[in-house]
């Protein structure tokens, strides 16, 4: 192939990308006014959880899974960067009641109503100010975030995979019980939250009688969440993210090839620490508050399983699996947590019917699986009865209590449900949902699986008879 | 004086339950090189299985019968959701094992409701007993010593014993175990009963200090030790 | 001529798409000294681990002392009296060299004393190292361990994969004088080299492999003298 033809493809390509994305930056415009949100709140949740996550999993993966450092530290940046965008962002006349425990806050400007003034105070100039005041306000989280993410790595970067893991966390860690300590109350507001800084819901446009004219928080999630992405992308296709992939295939032959093992990993480590802290404003803007003890171990660790489930190596893998993984934990999963009993005795005997034919089914599965593995004798294979058995004696017992109501179903079972749903993505796919491919490859794939599925086996069976004749005239 | 014996005592006992963690997670990082991140929740499980079983069962039933079950909550563990993936990048077994503790403290959530559950009492564990004028409990006391015995035991066993020098081979390299006649499947499953059974004990001693089980007990006695195994590596 | 203890049909090994063993058969005879050379990627090293276990044939059979093996798991395999020296020895750099040959013996439940005595006796170097961890020995030390912890389960058959790799002339003489001696002693050997030299000169029976393939075969002596062996491998 040409280099022309392979420039145009590529050219060819980000242009559907980019038509892509505005179609979903319309489409989250459209939904969010169409649909009322006090009444669907669950699902503008997701959405923007979705975004931001998304946002945070791929700077994540550009450290973990381009790179190939192992750093647990992600939820402190995430952390750095929200504090720093709500203290540079409140409102000054709000910052009294914020800050009543510490009688008052030692930084009194804030960035949005300082633009906001510049221009004009009100009106589209004010806006304009505003919305530029918030940006200004982003960046300033990312480079603080970026600013720790040098600091930390001069120590830290020298370390192998899992001592780098641990010592991130730490240093994640550490940021937040610092952030906690009652002497620097006055800045960071000690334990307590942060509130009444600008958020999500106020870049909707308001008109003058206060009534809201147009719901822009999702669109505004999406496209802060969206330039960033787009941003990073634009660094991995660089030479920069050739570097870093360098690094991660095999260091001694990138520093044989002339990358500056430490400069590089320095950049990535900051890069994706900016991102992450961006991240952190933005999940600030979400939640209407910032304070220390949401940004746990726990947050980077789901930042991490959703990472690894789309595919380590994979932007796309990371954006989908984002928005996958919170549909399924806040919106999808949602009804079993509430009890509920069965509507009919129809549906009450299907499901004990059901449960019992998906004993035999899985009891068999397994059985088919141990015999393809090697397993001769049926008494290698007793362990495939186990969970067959389990689900029989639960169906049995389950009858014999005669109650109606839909078992299981309970505050916190939505979360089992969950945790069983990721372990099963976990054991099944093992190299996450894209691998290290990218949606178009992944699109592709799927097309061709059904174009074999529906030309059927008449045009299969030809080729591979064609096949065969060739292979058979070299021997 | 008495200021300096009690804390002397609870840094000593506390430090000895730490370590009884800690030593689960040497041993499976030792040959698996994973982090196994539920095993500070099949900690907290030990603690839970104690509470709901002396409802019914006495004591001495119920604590022998809660080890017999986390040992083969670890081994199945190790077979379900490590065991499949050893071929697998070494982030899939780690992001396993976050899995797995993540089902383990939802499912405790959902079964306890977020409500803290009390461990029961132990006679004579928890009787009071006072050294050098400041009042403890025996467990605080008892911790150390038996602690000591274990590890010293398990020393044993990594060095004396067939399966320990298996278990120091399978460390290094797996295949050329192989070539030996070891089964690799039977030492890793070995470790983690091990490890299993330790964390076992050290719930007892753990939980009969602080009384107070929730679904995240795990994760802060996790924590501390593998970021001390990992500098102690 | 004594019986075959030894007996590979068609075998085929496959790693992923690519078939690095086209179906070879042959047959080693109790007593015997067994050679398979051939250059790189021949497909020996697959040969030797598929007997052993590791790796699981795509087709063909593997039959020892009369019974099937095909497919068996190492363990199986070590408890018929078949073990394999690995491909750049893979001692136990971090266990004593004593632990090295102890874990050679795993499978065994009886005293080991005699054997340790007789390998030491063999290798009087190690002797002197007993308490030393294995990484800290030289290449030619290493190799002896190997070689002695393969020896350790009493096997019938033993397996080397290019023992002479990495190693000095004179201290490649001395492996080979091992072999023989441990052969005297009625152990059958089987051993891939692509020092065809000292293997051809040592070895009863000589396989040449190429691209996955048996491609001659003969006594030792016959396959030193062909000429286009020598031309291949002996660089003359």
């Amino acid at each position: 192939m040409s280099a022309v033809t392979l420039e145009k493809k590529n050219k060819k390509g980000s242009f559907l990308a980019l038509i892509g994305v505005l179609v979903v930056l319309a489409l989250t415009i459209v939904l969010e006014n169409v649909l009322d949100p006090n009444a669907n709140i669950i699902v503008f949740t997701a959405l923007k959880k979705g975004a931001v996550y998304a946002l945070v999993a791929v700077s994540m993966n550009l450290l973990n899974g381009f790179t190939g450092l192992f750093s647990l530290g992600q939820a402190g940046f995430m952390l750095l960067g929200g504090y720093t965008f709500a203290i540079l962002t409140i409102p000054v006349e709000a910052r009294e009641s914020v800050y009543y425990i510490f009688d008052g806050a030692a930084i009194n400007f804030s960035l949005t109503e300082s633009l906001q003034n510049l221009f004009g105070g009100s009106g589209v100039g004010g806006a304009v100010g505003f919305v530029l005041g918030i940006l200004v306000a982003l960046v300033c989280a990312g480079l603080v975030a970026a600013f720790f993410a040098w600091l930390i790595g001069l120590p830290v970067l020298k370390l192998k995979s899992d001592y780098l893991a641990i010592a991130t966390l730490g240093f994640a860690e550490i940021i937040r019980a610092i952030f906690q300590w009652e002497p620097l109350g006055k800045i960071t507001n000690g334990a307590n939250a942060l509130k009444s800084f600008p958020t999500l819901n106020n870049f909707n446009i308001v008109n003058a009688d206060g009534q809201i004219v147009l719901r822009l928080s999702t669109f505004a999630a999406f496209a802060i969440a969206g330039l960033c992405i787009w941003l990073v992308v634009l660094l991995i296709n660089s030479s920069y993210g050739r570097a870093f992939k360098a690094i991660r295939e095999d260091e001694i032959a990138a520093e044989a090839m002339g990358i500056n093992l430490a400069k590089h990993k320095r950049m990535s480590f900051m890069i994706s620490s900016f991102f992450a802290g961006v991240g952190g404003a933005l999940l600030a803007m979400f939640m209407n508050q910032v304070q220390a003890k949401t940004f746990t171990s726990t947050m980077t660790y789901e930042i991490l399983l959703i990472v690894v489930l789309g595919g380590i190596g994979s932007v796309s893998g990371s954006v989908i699996a984002a928005f996958l993984y919170m549909a399924c934990s806040e919106w999808w999963l949602r009804f079993l947590d509430v009890p509920t009993a069965f509507q009919s005795e129809g549906r009450y005997w299907t499901f004990i019917a059901v449960l019992a034919v998906a004993a035999v089914l899985i009891t068999l599965l397994l059985l088919w699986r141990r015999k393809k593995g090697g397993a001769k004798k049926l008494g290698e294979m007793w362990s495939a009865f186990l969970p067959g058995v389990v689900i029989l004696g639960y169906d049995i017992y389950y009858l014999t209590t005669g109650s109606r109501d839909v078992p299981f179903l309970n505050s916190g079972f939505r979360m089992v449900v969950f945790s069983v749903i990721i372990m099963v993505v976990v054991l099944f796919f093992r190299r996450g949902l894209f691998g290290d491919k990218e949606l178009p490859y992944v699109l592709r794939q799927i097309g061709a699986f059904f174009k074999r599925l529906f030309s059927g086996g008449k045009k299969t069976v030809a080729a591979n008879a064609n096949n065969e004749k060739e292979g058979g005239a070299n021997e | 004086m008495q200021f300096a014996v009690s804390i002397l005592l609870s840094g000593i006992s506390v430090g000895g339950q730490y370590a009884l963690i800690a030593i689960g997670y040497t041993m499976v990082y030792g040959i698996l090189r994973l982090i196994n991140f539920a095993h500070g929740d099949v900690f907290m499980v030990a603690g839970l299985l104690v509470v709901y079983m002396s409802a019914s069962m006495p004591l001495y039933i119920s604590i022998p019968l809660m080890i017999v079950f986390v040992v083969a909550l670890g081994f199945c563990i190790e077979r379900v959701a490590y065991k499949p993936l050893r071929s697998a990048p070494r982030m899939s077994v780690m992001i396993s094992a976050i899995g797995v503790s993540f089902l383990i403290q939802n499912f405790a959530t959902y079964y306890t409701g977020g409500l803290p559950q009390m461990y029961p009492v132990i006679p004579f564990l928890s009787d009071t007993v006072t050294i050098y004028g400041t009042s403890t409990k025996w467990v605080t006391i008892i911790t150390p010593f038996l602690v000591v015995l274990l590890v010293i035991a398990l020393t044993l066993l990594i060095n004396k014993t067939k399966i320990g020098l298996a278990m120091r081979a399978a460390a290094k390299d797996f295949e050329t175990c192989q070539l030996m006649g070891i089964k690799i499947n039977s030492v890793i499953s070995f470790t983690f009963i091990i490890g299993s059974a330790l964390a076992a004990i050290g719930s007892v001693l753990y939980f009969t200090n602080y009384q107070s089980i929730v679904p995240l007990s795990g994760a802060m006695p996790g924590l501390r030790p593998s970021s001390r195994r990992s500098s102690a590596a | 001529m004594s019986d075959v203890i030894l007996s590979i049909k068609d075998l085929k090994v496959k790693y992923g798409g690519i078939e690095a063993v086209k179906g070879i058969s042959f047959d080693v005879r109790e007593g015997e000294i067994v050679t398979l050379i051939g250059a790189n990627g021949a497909g020996k090293s697959s040969t030797l681990r598929t007997i052993a276990g590791l790796v699981k044939p795509a087709g063909g059979s593997i039959s020892f002392k009369g019974e099937d093996i095909t497919g068996a798991d190492p363990t199986e395999i070590v408890k018929r009296g078949i073990t394999l020296v690995p491909e750049g020895r893979r001692i136990f750099a971090d266990l004593t060299v004593l632990d090295n040959l102890r874990i050679g013996a795993y499978l065994r439940h009886d005293s080991l004393k005699e054997d340790i005595e007789w390998v030491y006796s063999l290798f009087p170097r190690l002797a002197e190292r007993s308490w030393q961890a294995g990484g800290t020995l030289s290449g030619g030390e290493q190799q002896m361990l190997a070689v002695a912890r393969a020896l350790m389960s009493r096997p019938k058959l033993i397996m080397m994969d290019e023992p002479s790799l990495g190693l000095a002339p004179i201290i490649v003489r001395g492996i080979f004088d091992i072999i023989r001696e441990i052969n005297k002693r009625g152990t059958t050997i089987l051993l891939i080299e692509q020092n065809a030299n000292m293997a051809l000169q040592t070895a009863d029976t000589g396989y040449v492999m190429e691209t996955g393939r048996i491609t001659l075969s003969g006594t030792g002596e016959e396959l030193l003298r062909n000429e286009a062996v020598q031309a291949a491998y002996l660089g003359t």
